[in-house]
């Protein structure tokens, strides 16, 4: 054991701030020279990454505990796996260990990036760990374990510091609840899994795909002997090889770190870049490596221009490899490989050709291309618009992963084809690609479909009537009223503290609420007054009218209503709702589970492919018993429509009605409602307060990522041979929403904000929150009329 | 915990009245799961409507039968429901939630 490394004084998972031993870590992590220190790059590189995670959400609080003196950093409440560490830059954090986040900045900007890299590469083939000057000041205390490795508790305690430092110390105006002593769940290094595990915990930081990090890990790799685990000197590299044999790297936590950091460059940089990353995988090892081409870019062109940019990868292995695939240490004075590794490096052309002559198992659901033919060992998995290609194999993996996001640009990529086929017709590919296929579209269209199908590619289920059910590329933007509806609905809220509907109320409505109007006014728009209440009750068959409504909401029970309007109790009925708490639809009156629930399924059995509208018990149950307790609640609607993890794109959203406080004695029926949002195609979770600060986000945040890594688990069960999108990817964002000035709307807001998202009722833009009450009687009354008016 | 009662003073009255009688006839048990974990058995046959279940439940826990709701997968167990239609299976467990309100007061 090389323990040794890592005597340093180690005061059993309390990190101190180690100042760095000389010589002892990150042999080759750190750039040499030529990159600016840490100190200097870190201001731009926070400012980089806050764009990339952080962009789009300018509203967000998180808030975080104060883990450095003087420095306010938020702390991600690094609970179960439930949030993302490393997607969000860490402010704070900006030493040491963040090279690798300046790193996805540099590649992007600067072309020369790699090139530094590669020479970086070469500089420590050898193995020698060029000793750092570790700047003190710079070095995150924790993230260094000196010594015995502590054990995954206490590490944990590490990752959490770790994490909460980079993840949110661009948020100083957050506030986060102190964690739980959770860490992400992956984040943990599993105690079944030999020490290679450990550097895991680093991990996070470097997600951010470093080159160096990649190289450490490899020469770490190389110098590791087979069965001994070799304690990983946690080079602020972070990046732990890990040594679970994943032949598709889904795993929740590695690749998924890669991922999203590499996602999150990605996302937001739009056409600027594109990044990519190789896990090689040997079964023991992975090396990464995070290449970047200009955008926009077919495959074959990232290809060579990924040769021509970044030379070299090097990787290790333990299996033989044919030896006309790669020299073997190509890199001069590579750490001679132990134990029979061989440590090769290789251009990647040629890596994809060893990759084609290396011995797979038997394929798992793959696509045999030409490459089958010509080469029985070779199988590639194509998976439709996924952009990427896999190649599952027990002795080595390689994948090229271009992030979905890309998809939405108008740029796409193309699909890709490996080794023989691309060395073979590359020019011949790109033209024909080129001109004809830009992208496995989305959704997939029909002939590269039947094309996949005939190969016997592995198409997630679900994924045929996917692309059935979504003919509509563009069927679903993002709901986002516009900054001024929001301050128009604020200011018409205002006035809508009426008590009940009373004459005066009625006029006053009439003049200023078009949508509740009984009676047309002059001047109004035939557009306007075909979306009123009054039309869609004076062209309702029966001569119902507001009055109507009126009285339903009025009347004291059920016989005197039915003598009034019979079809009423029956549409009561009909959507299980009593009329007590139909009554709740009055002015003022606190909106129950009844109608939440009741609203939910209209929206459900309306709504556009791919909403699905959760119970308002489900948060509840999840928090109190666990994903067990709720894994089966719209279990086929949720499978229907892809899960949340299909690499397909997904229009997934989940919406859910959150009964406030989730946790809460159980005989208490709850004080305030408010609006979760899972969105699968931008992979954001919000929340929606109308009144911040009553409903406590991160609670929802963690529970809803108990959830998410319960389906994670159950979706890789069940697509054994597909790649899902990682659980760590997911965005938590607070959403600024209208804000309720009243004490009983809650309910009100959440309905209208799942009528908006499900419905495409407009009802912010029309500055008709208050009418809302309105709306949700004729909705549960004369549901089909209702809609067919006023839905889109 | 499973405390096994037989809770059929009701279900007497029912007379199948499905074809398949005999698979309808089949009692089952089913579980009544309170938001607290409790858990209460039931024994019903296939084609027994599930209020008169809920009813039980409620008039055994004292509850107003309209304060809490009982769900089966999390949907709501509506008026005419019955294992049958539900397609329940033996143990399979109703989950019992109190009514939820909110306003923000």
């Amino acid at each position: 054991m090389e323990t040794t490394q890592h005597s340093a004084p180690h005061t059993g998972g309390q990190s101190p701030p180690l100042p760095v031993p000389e010589g002892q870590y990150r042999p080759d992590s750190r750039p040499t020279g030529s990159f600016p220190t840490a100190g200097v790059r870190s201001p731009h590189l926070i400012a980089t990454n806050a764009e990339m995670a952080y962009s789009s959400h300018a509203d967000t609080h998180v808030s975080l505990p104060h883990l450095r003196a003087g420095v306010q950093s938020s702390r991600i409440p690094v609970s179960d796996g439930q949030f993302r560490p490393d997607s969000r830059p860490n402010l704070a954090v900006s030493t040491v260990a963040e090279p690798s986040l300046d790193r996805s900045v540099t590649e992007k900007e600067m072309p020369y990036a790699s090139v530094e890299i590669h020479q970086h590469i070469a500089l420590h083939a050898g193995g020698q760990s060029t000793p750092l000057p570790a700047p003190e000041q710079q070095y995150r205390p924790d993230s260094r374990p000196t010594g015995p490795f502590p054990t995954a508790g206490e590490r944990s305690v590490q990752v959490i510091a770790t994490n909460s430092e980079i993840a949110y110390a661009s948020h100083a105006d957050t506030q986060v609840s102190p964690p739980d002593g959770q860490c992400r769940r992956d984040s943990r290094p599993d105690p079944s899994i030999p020490t290679a595990a450990e550097p895991s915990l680093d991990r996070p930081v470097t997600g951010k795909g470093l080159p160096y990090a990649s190289t450490a890990i490899h020469q770490h790799s190389a110098s590791h002997t087979g069965g001994q685990s070799t304690p990983l000197p946690v080079l602020d590299g972070q990046y732990r090889t890990d040594d679970r044999p994943d032949p598709f790297f889904s795993i929740t936590g590695e690749p998924s770190l890669e991922r999203s950091a590499t996602n999150g460059g990605m996302a937001h940089t739009g056409t600027s870049g594109q990044s990519t990353v190789f896990p090689v995988h040997d079964g023991r090892y992975r090396c990464v490596s995070r290449l970047v081409a200009p955008f926009p870019t077919t495959f074959a062109q990232f290809l060579e221009s990924s040769v021509t940019n970044c030379g070299m990868i090097r990787f290790v292995t333990t299996q033989n490899v044919p030896p006309h695939v790669c020299a073997p240490h190509v890199c001069a004075g590579g750490q001679p490989p132990e134990n029979g590794e061989r440590v090769f490096s290789t251009q990647i052309n040629h890596i994809l050709e060893g990759i084609r002559l290396t011995p797979l198992p038997a394929p798992v659901g793959g696509l045999s291309l030409e490459t089958k033919a010509k080469n029985e060992n070779c199988k590639l998995n194509v998976i439709p618009s996924s952009c990427a290609i896999v190649i599952p194999s027990n002795y080595t993996t390689a994948r090229i992963n271009v992030h979905p996001s890309l998809r939405l640009s108008p740029i796409h990529a193309q699909p890709f084809l490996v080794g023989d086929v691309l060395r073979k017709h590359r020019s011949e590919f790109q033209e024909q690609n080129e001109s004809k296929v830009t992208l496995l579209p989305h959704p997939p269209n029909a002939e590269l479909t039947s094309f996949l199908k005939q190969e016997g590619t592995a198409i997630l289920s679900g994924s045929d009537r996917l692309s059935q059910k979504r003919s509509h590329e563009d069927a679903f933007p993002a709901f986002t009223p516009t900054q001024q509806a929001v301050e128009d609905a604020k200011s018409n809220f205002t006035t809508g503290t009426f008590q009940e509907y009373t004459p005066d109320i009625l006029a006053d409505v009439n003049e200023n609420s078009p949508a509740l109007r009984t009676q047309p006014k002059v001047g109004d728009t035939e557009e306007l007054q075909n979306r009123t209440i009054w039309r869609f009750l004076a062209t309702r068959p029966s001569d119902r009218n507001v009055s109507a409504i009126e009285i339903v909401l009025s009347s004291a029970s059920l016989q005197e209503l039915e003598a009034i309007d019979p079809d009423v109790p029956q549409a009561l009925s009909r959507q299980s709702v009593s009329l007590m708490s139909f009554k709740r639809l009055k002015p003022g009156g606190w909106v129950n589970d009844e109608i939440m629930n009741a609203v939910g399924r209209i929206i459900s059995s309306k709504a556009f492919p791919g909403v699905v509208v959760s119970s308002s018990f489900f948060m509840a149950k999840l928090a109190k018993i666990g994903y067990s307790a709720v894994c089966k609640w719209k279990k086929n609607l949720l499978d229907f429509y892809g899960g949340f993890y299909s690499p397909l794109q997904n229009d997934l959203k989940l919406l859910i009605p959150i009964s406030e406080p989730i946790m809460r004695n159980e005989d208490t029926r709850g004080t305030h409602w408010t609006f979760g949002l899972v969105d699968c195609r931008s992979r954001v979770i919000e929340y929606w307060d109308s009144c911040q600060g009553i409903g406590d986000a991160d609670i929802f945040f963690k529970t809803i990522m108990v959830y998410l890594h319960g389906r994670y688990a159950e979706e890789k069960g069940s697509n054994q041979n597909i790649i899902l999108r990682s659980p760590d990817q997911w965005v938590f964002k607070r959403r600024d929403v209208p804000q309720q000035t009243n004490g009983w709307d809650c309910g009100v807001f959440v309905l209208s904000n799942m009528l908006s998202i499900g419905l495409r009722i407009d009802f912010f833009q029309q500055q008709h929150i208050e009418s809302m009450r309105m709306h949700l009687a004729a909705l549960l009354l004369h549901s089909e009329e209702y809609l067919k008016i006023f839905a889109k | 915990m499973a405390d096994e009662l037989e809770n059929a003073p009701t279900q007497e009255n029912e007379l199948p009245v499905e074809p398949k009688a005999e698979d309808a006839n089949t009692p089952i048990n089913i579980k009544v799961v309170s938001s607290t974990g409790e858990e209460v058995f039931f024994k019903i046959k296939r084609n027994t409507k599930l209020s008169k279940l809920q009813l039980a439940y409620a008039q055994k826990i004292g509850k107003d039968v309209g304060t809490i709701r009982f769900l089966y997968d999390g949907e709501r167990i509506q008026e005419d429901d019955t294992p049958q239609s539900l397609d329940m299976e033996e143990n399979d467990a109703i989950d019992v939630m109190v009514e939820q309100v909110g306003g923000r007061r």
